[in-house]
């Protein structure tokens, strides 16, 4: 009878490969290896993946703003203690935000990302031969361009941090932070590398991607991918970032010669401040911007800066978050007629007020960014918003590209470029006599354009390494505490990544 | 007097199998006859009393399952751990699947598949109509539960057994050669209870000793409004909302069964309605039922048999403002809390009446057996069955209940398994006293889970409730919304299919019911696995001396005694079917508040699964082995029977996230590799305490179980690990149901109490933050002069060490007084609700879930004084729930259920010719008391981390009276 037991479990065992085809079915929410990077569909779903991750990375929490804009800002926070804490730069406090903060996964990812398609990209040409060579050609320069660019974000936010340019998928192995210098060493050669390969426009007929970009017309694309003067903005700001502005003015030059070709303009300020204006959906305009994208159900409650600063009347919303308090917008927004925000001096009633609502109450309303749902009605009761987090614009470009001018002595050039830019919001030009310093005036320009955009604090600190007269912020600056602390969730997982010693 | 025979469910069911249930053995190969059903365990007791779930008949009357349910709600989830649990418990997905399957007649019960947690930015509760889908079995149709812990007997139903066994139900059989109509009918109510309930002067108060005490000018500043003004009657006026939040509300049941036939065909059908509620919060649950079955032998020794039972929940679900934000995934202002007072709450449920909420649950399943006996040894088997269960919800919020934004949702989901059995086996016994089996089997079983989901906010009315499409297919505009915005609508779908396959080989022998043995040799493929190790291989073996027979022949005290022994192991299924495919894509494009972002500029975006984690190659099956000794036994003229059962259960090569490759852009990667063990003691007594002669009788029974936990190795041979966002610690050596926390040893009051590490100068502080004078001080455990996770602790632990029932029956003259207790020790707490309290300054001032205030809000549960006076201002966010402050002993004895029925046909009067064969009235009364030395509300009603929320409705006490006739 045993024999009988074995014949049936041998038998058992014969039948078992001809039920392995039961077994064989793929999960309807994940792709696997072998059904990836087979044509040019898959190469799009990961392109547009770095970009949904960059995008997701600068949103989750706000972080855009969170790590640029608020520390030692202009805002204030009313009641949230993490805010607080934030805006005064206690970053270790016990707060999840910060703990969440002071984690740079979802930076990484896009880079992993990026680096997942430079390694595959080559099997889809080979492939797909509906996948171009050009079409490949301009993909990885895309890419090259965004990692480069997150890794600039990395080292202004961290610091030192490990330079990884391969996927190592499979095999990872721990890297150790890598110093500031030879990574931006690294961003600075590849945005060059790639900017050659970059276009100015998508599905536009430019001499470097012909024909339509995956079948999409040029409005699909428009300012949603890296092109070339996206690649020379970021270098302008990496360079300025280093204090080498002779290069920088360089980069920014190109910017400032080829906007044109890219689509770009200067905007008036009711263009940047209205609902349905710059902040608003995808455009040209955007040298780098990740868009939230109404028509395609795209739009949320976070990654906008609207969840911050909006309440009452704008939308339903006892108070805001955060606020610039009236002392602050009376001494930076001093010259008569500013279209974003003057006084009559006289009767104390303001004569413009595109940047903020009721600002007779106590607490006024940053409402310079107000995508408010698709951004076309002025509807307070649903706090959804559409606005793209712009990384950087042209104005950005302008003043930046007069920051290093007045830096490297070339004061008129400089004057010139501010003056654009203070045309454009029908304030007097610049006068030494009156307003002193070119580069206070320069930057004091900056932190009016760009309020609520994410670049406060980075200013800050490149300011503070021109003038070098504030001995409390050269010792945040000597000491690393410009930098984040890096979350102990990332120290427990690689024992070779240290704390940021201002933070230890 | 069937009502005399009180046993204790499944507990002696499992261990003196031999007593009650038959020969272990015998059952084996007798498992697949319906028509005699020598082994019943009549539930008549049972049947009394209101339980709307498999699990609430279960607690406290089996050993070694512990019942875990989050809230007195009707119909909610709640969970099973087997002999304690073997995964820890991240996220409320892995509750899912850590339970035991439920197999009733032979068909194992598909579960809700976690997935849909996926597109969830809370996890309070699954999408969908989130019922206990074994709320919907009717107990009155069952005649016997069994928890099969022994992997002796549970290593045949493989892979489903993983989770320390499976639960058997068996449906009553059909009568034969009569007929029998039975009704079980009762009414009774749920009892409001009086609670302590408070106003804005009560948190006024409190909150002020804080301000006096640490409040800068700038942060008095920011003291909420609705505290600010004590003219206001919504907030300072009477607090008593409870008038309109709890309610004595009625429940009902009813089930009717009609049953006869003869030896060659025969059939019941039953049918019942049950309603059970909630005294708070207008909760409340519907239940239909219908069950037919039939058994039919055209032939000599063939036999067809089926069965088909349909069952429908409908349930009016609680109305906690977090449940409706985290189903909105949106929230209002939160700057102005519910009011107290029961005018201005009354205007707030009416507005909330105007919402609809409909859960339905539909469940259906059945099986077609074939048997053929060939001769007197050989027997084939073959059954077909399925088990379909689908969930709706169809919502609605009116814009006034949310800044005139409205709100409208659908789910519909469904879980479907198909299953086919086929065995052959041989049987036969030479010279009366070689008893040998062999028997050969395959089983396939295919689950399908699917949903779709969709939501939309702001409709253009609150008129229109129904998202309608344009159904004009010539139109260009077909399908699009009619009157939503399509930009504000989020569909989703999503499906999951897994495929189990079996091969299975079995011997038993056992010599003169003295001495037995048997081995099983079982395949099992599944497709979760990675197709290079898609099968795997477990054996199981079993012996048993039956020692009475052999060495006590002669004692005449013992009337049986028997010692069983087996070992198995069993592979436990991979939870989802990402683990198939290895390195794989994924859409991984979210972030907070904003879990579901597929796209990009309107195009489709995947990536690696960074989130979700890393699963590599050589991913493979974890599984579970255990040891089981019983020793059972009747003494004394079977008065007292025992049932001890040791175990020793290790589940290895478990998978689990590790946290790994952040400069990947990686949370965690899957590993192999975790082995835990749960070892411990079951134990069933039943005692018939008086002598048979006595007109009383009392029969006391106890149920208990001792199980320690322990972690025996991690993946990569890690020695700990932190998991859960930091939260929680798996150290080896240490139990995985651990809380982990800074220990509390007072305040400092000055700076100056405040040590200064002597070395270097610095004043202690919390990661890098100076302690300051309000601040807590924490038991800096390693000196170092830092608080950090280092100074954390493990302690205590979720789920109970020890835990069981205790029951009592008095029987005199057919009367039957009967009593049930329900007990855990060696459990703790985290009141999570006082810890919010105090942590009010972190919770005003935002949008998000921390500041959400319910009803409940406005009423105290705990003792205020006994926690320190700290700065709640501090950045070390001084009342953290990360401290054992909170942390309170959760163990406790309650009196569940008290009964008393009355046997009409045991009276002198009674006509025993008559048509009534039986008939019975009884009174019952449930959720009595508690004591527990637990200073918050019902130690009970915790969530899977062991943490009392005050998200949970009560056990509300229940009153019913019933009846029962035969006919």
């Amino acid at each position: 009878m045993k024999r009988l037991l074995l014949i049936i479990i041998c038998c058992c065992c014969t039948a078992l490969t001809g039920c392995n085809k039961l077994l064989d079915i793929n999960s309807s929410h994940a792709v696997s290896e072998e059904n990836f990077w087979n044509s040019h569909q898959d190469t799009r779903t990961a392109l547009i993946g770095v970009y949904g991750l960059l995008r997701a990375a600068l949103a989750d929490n706000n972080a855009w703003w969170m790590y640029g804009e608020f520390r030692k800002g202009d805002f204030y926070a009313i009641q949230r203690q993490d805010m607080k804490a934030l805006i005064r730069n206690d970053l270790r406090a016990a707060y999840p935000l910060l703990e969440q903060l002071s984690n740079w996964r979802r930076f990484y990812a896009v880079i992993n990302a990026a680096n997942m398609f430079l390694e595959n990209v080559g099997n889809v040409r080979i492939r797909d031969p509906k996948y171009s060579e050009e079409n490949m050609r301009v993909d990885i320069a895309q890419m090259r361009c965004i990692r480069a660019y997150v890794y600039f974000f990395l080292v202004s936010v961290w610091g030192d941090v490990p330079l990884i340019t391969a996927s190592h998928d499979g095999q990872f192995t721990l890297k150790a932070r890598e110093s500031k210098e030879t990574v931006l060493a690294f961003v600075e050669k590849e945005l060059l590398q790639a900017a050659a390969d970059l276009p100015y426009k998508y599905s536009a007929n430019d001499p470097q991607q012909s024909g339509s970009y995956y079948n999409e017309t040029n409005t699909r694309w428009s300012g949603v991918l890296a092109r070339k003067h996206t690649a020379y903005a970021i270098l302008a700001h990496v360079a300025a970032w280093q204090g080498k502005y002779v290069d920088a003015s360089v980069y920014g030059q190109f910017v400032l010669d080829n906007y044109s070709k890219g689509g770009s303009y200067y905007i008036g300020t009711d263009e940047l401040v209205n609902s349905n204006g710059f902040f608003k959906w995808k455009k040209d305009n955007h040298i780098l911007g990740f868009n939230f994208d109404w028509g395609h159900v795209d739009a949320s409650f976070s990654g906008h800066l609207e969840e911050l600063t909006l309440a009452a009347p704008v939308v339903n919303k006892a108070l805001p978050d955060i606020y610039v308090p009236k002392d602050t917008i009376l001494s930076l927004f001093n010259l008569p007629v500013d279209e974003r925000f003057s006084l009559d001096t006289l009767t104390g009633v303001p004569t413009s007020q595109r940047y903020f609502t009721n600002f007779n109450s106590q607490i006024p309303i940053f409402s310079k960014i107000k995508v408010i749902q698709d951004g076309n009605v002025a509807d307070p009761s649903f706090r959804i918003y559409s606005s793209t987090i712009i990384i950087t614009r042209l104005e950005n470009i302008a003043l930046l590209q007069a920051e290093a001018l007045a830096v490297i002595g070339q004061q008129q050039r400089a004057i010139d470029l501010l003056n654009t830019i203070r045309d454009l919001r029908r304030i007097k030009r610049y006068d030494s006599a009156r307003e002193g310093d070119l580069i206070d005036a320069i930057f004091r320009e900056r932190r009016k354009e760009l309020m609520g955009e994410g670049w406060r604090w980075f200013d800050l600190i490149r300011y503070n390494k021109i003038k070098q007269n504030d001995p409390a912020f050269m010792s945040l600056i000597n000491s690393g505490g410009i930098f984040w602390p890096v979350s102990d969730d990332v120290m427990k997982q690689n024992p070779l990544i240290t704390q940021n010693p201002y933070w230890q | 007097m069937r009502v005399l025979v009180r046993i204790i469910v499944s507990c002696l069911a499992v261990y003196c199998p031999n007593l009650l249930a038959g020969q272990d053995t015998a059952k084996l190969y007798r498992r697949q006859v319906n028509v005699t059903r020598a082994d019943s365990i009549p539930m008549e007791r049972e049947n009394a009393y209101p339980y709307s779930s498999l699990h609430q008949l279960l607690k406290g009357n089996a050993a070694g399952v512990y019942i875990q349910e989050p809230t007195g709600e009707q119909g909610a989830f709640s969970s099973i751990a087997l002999r304690g649990t073997a995964i820890p418990f991240i996220s409320s997905k892995d509750i899912y699947e850590s339970q035991p399957t439920v197999i009733l007649d032979g068909i194992p019960l598909i579960m809700d598949h976690p997935f849909s947690f996926d597109i969830q930015l809370f996890g309070y509760n699954r999408l969908g109509p989130a019922t206990n889908i074994f709320s919907a079995i009717d107990l009155n149709n069952i005649e016997k539960v069994e928890v099969v812990k022994d992997f002796g007997r549970a290593a045949m139903y493989g892979p489903r057994a993983a989770n320390g066994g499976v639960i058997l139900l068996t449906t009553k059989a059909p009568v034969i050669g009569r007929r029998k109509i039975s009704f079980n009918t009762y009414f009774g109510m749920v009892q409001r209870p009086h609670i302590h309930t408070t106003n804005a002067k009560f948190e006024n108060d409190f909150r002020q000793r804080f301000y006096d005490k640490y409040a800068t000018t700038e942060q008095l500043q920011t003291y909420p409004l609705y505290l600010r003004d004590s003219t206001n009657n919504a907030y300072y006026g009477p607090s008593n909302w409870t008038d309109h939040y709890f309610k004595n509300t009625p429940v009902y049941g009813v089930n009717a069964s009609l049953s006869s036939g003869t030896e060659r065909a025969n059939f019941m059908f039953a049918a019942g309605n049950q309603r059970s509620a909630n005294t708070a919060d207008n909760s409340k649950m519907d239940r239909y039922n219908a069950m037919f079955e039939i058994n039919m032998v055209p032939l000599h020794g063939f036999t067809v048999s089926s069965m088909i039972s349909a069952s429908r929940l409908e349930r009016s679900r609680s109305s906690w403002l977090r449940d409706r934000f985290a189903e909105m995934q949106y929230m209002p202002d939160l700057s102005s809390p519910l009011p107290p007072n029961k005018q201005y709450y009354g205007q707030y449920l009416n507005e909330f009446n105007k919402s609809f909420d409909d859960n339905k649950t539909n469940e259906i399943n059945g099986y077609f057996k074939m048997n053929v006996k060939l001769g007197d040894s050989w027997q084939i088997t073959s059954m077909f069955g399925f088990d379909y269960n689908e969930g709706l919800r169809d919502l609605f919020y009116p814009s006034t209940l949310l800044e005139k934004v409205n709100y409208l949702s659908n789910y519909f989901g469904y879980n479907q398994r198909v299953f086919f059995n086929n065995t052959i086996s041989y049987n036969h016994t030479w010279k009366q006293k070689h008893h040998l089996t062999v028997e050969a089997g395959e089983n396939f079983q295919a689950d399908y889970h699917r949903y779709n989901y969709a939501y939309a906010y702001k409709g253009p009315n609150d008129l229109i409730r129904v998202n309608l499409l344009h159904s004009d297919n010539t139109k260009s505009e077909y399908l699009s919304p009619k009157s939503f915005n399509h930009a504000l609508i989020f569909s989703f779908l999503d499906k999951q299919r897994a495929r189990l396959l079996s091969f299975y080989g079995r011997a038993a022998y056992s010599y003169d019911d003295l001495l037995d043995v048997s081995l099983l040799f079982r395949a099992d493929g599944s497709s979760s696995a990675q197709p290079d190790n898609w099968w795997l291989y477990t054996p199981t073996f079993t012996g048993g001396v039956n020692i009475k027979n052999i060495w006590l022949k002669d004692q005449e005290q013992v009337n049986t005694l028997r010692l069983q022994a087996s070992w198995g192991r069993i592979g436990r299924l991979m939870p989802d079917d990402r683990f198939g495919e290895g390195p794989q894509y994924t859409s991984d494009m979210s972030f907070s508040n904003n879990p579901v972002r597929f796209s990009y500029n309107g195009f489709p975006g995947i990536s690696r699964a960074y989130s979700s984690g890393y699963i590599g190659y050589g991913i493979t099956w974890p599984y579970a082995e255990q040891l089981n000794i019983n020793v059972s036994s009747a003494l004394f003229n079977n008065k007292l029977q025992v049932s001890l059962d040791l175990y020793n259960k290790v589940d290895h090569n478990m998978l689990l996230g590790v946290p790994f490759g952040a400069e990947y852009g990686y949370n965690f990667r899957y590993k192999n590799g975790m082995d835990v063990r749960n070892r411990g003691i079951d134990l069933g007594v039943k005692v018939n305490i008086l002598p048979a002669s006595s007109a009383v009788q009392w029969v006391p029974g106890i149920t208990f179980n001792y199980n320690r936990n322990t972690l025996l190795a991690l993946p990569d041979g890690l020695s700990e690990l932190t998991i859960a966002n930091g939260t929680k610690l798996l150290r080896v050596g240490h139990a995985i149901d651990q809380y982990w926390v800074l220990e509390n040893d007072g305040i400092y009051n000055r700076d100056t109490d405040i040590p200064v590490n002597p070395t270097e100068g610095r004043r202690l502080n919390y990661k890098g933050i100076p302690l300051q004078a309000g601040d807590p001080r924490w038991k800096d455990q390693n000196g170092d002069y830092i608080i950090d996770d280092k100074d954390k602790v493990l302690k205590g632990h979720v789920l109970p060490v020890l835990s069981g029932g205790f029951n009592s029956d008095f029987y005199w003259r057919g009367f039957t007084l009967g009593c049930s207790f329900y007990y855990t020790l060696g459990r703790k707490v985290m009141n999570a609700e006082v810890a919010d309290r105090f942590d009010f300054i972190n919770r005003e001032g935002k949008i998000d879930m921390s500041a959400v205030k319910e009803i409940t809000f406005w009423s105290k549960a705990g003792d205020y004084d006994k926690y320190p006076l700290y700065n709640p201002w501090s950045t070390v966010d001084a009342y953290r729930i990360d401290q054992d402050m909170f942390l309170e002993n959760g163990s406790f004895l309650k009196l569940r259920n008290l009964s008393l029925q009355y046997d009409l046909t045991t009276a002198k009067w009674w006509n025993k010719k008559g048509k009534v064969n039986g008939l019975s009235v009884y009174a019952t009364a449930s959720n009595l008391f508690t004591i527990t030395p637990y200073t918050g509300g019902d130690p009970e009603l915790v969530d899977f981390n062991g943490f009392d929320t005050g998200y949970s409705l009560p056990l509300s006490r229940t009153y019913t009276i019933g009846l029962k006739m035969d006919l």
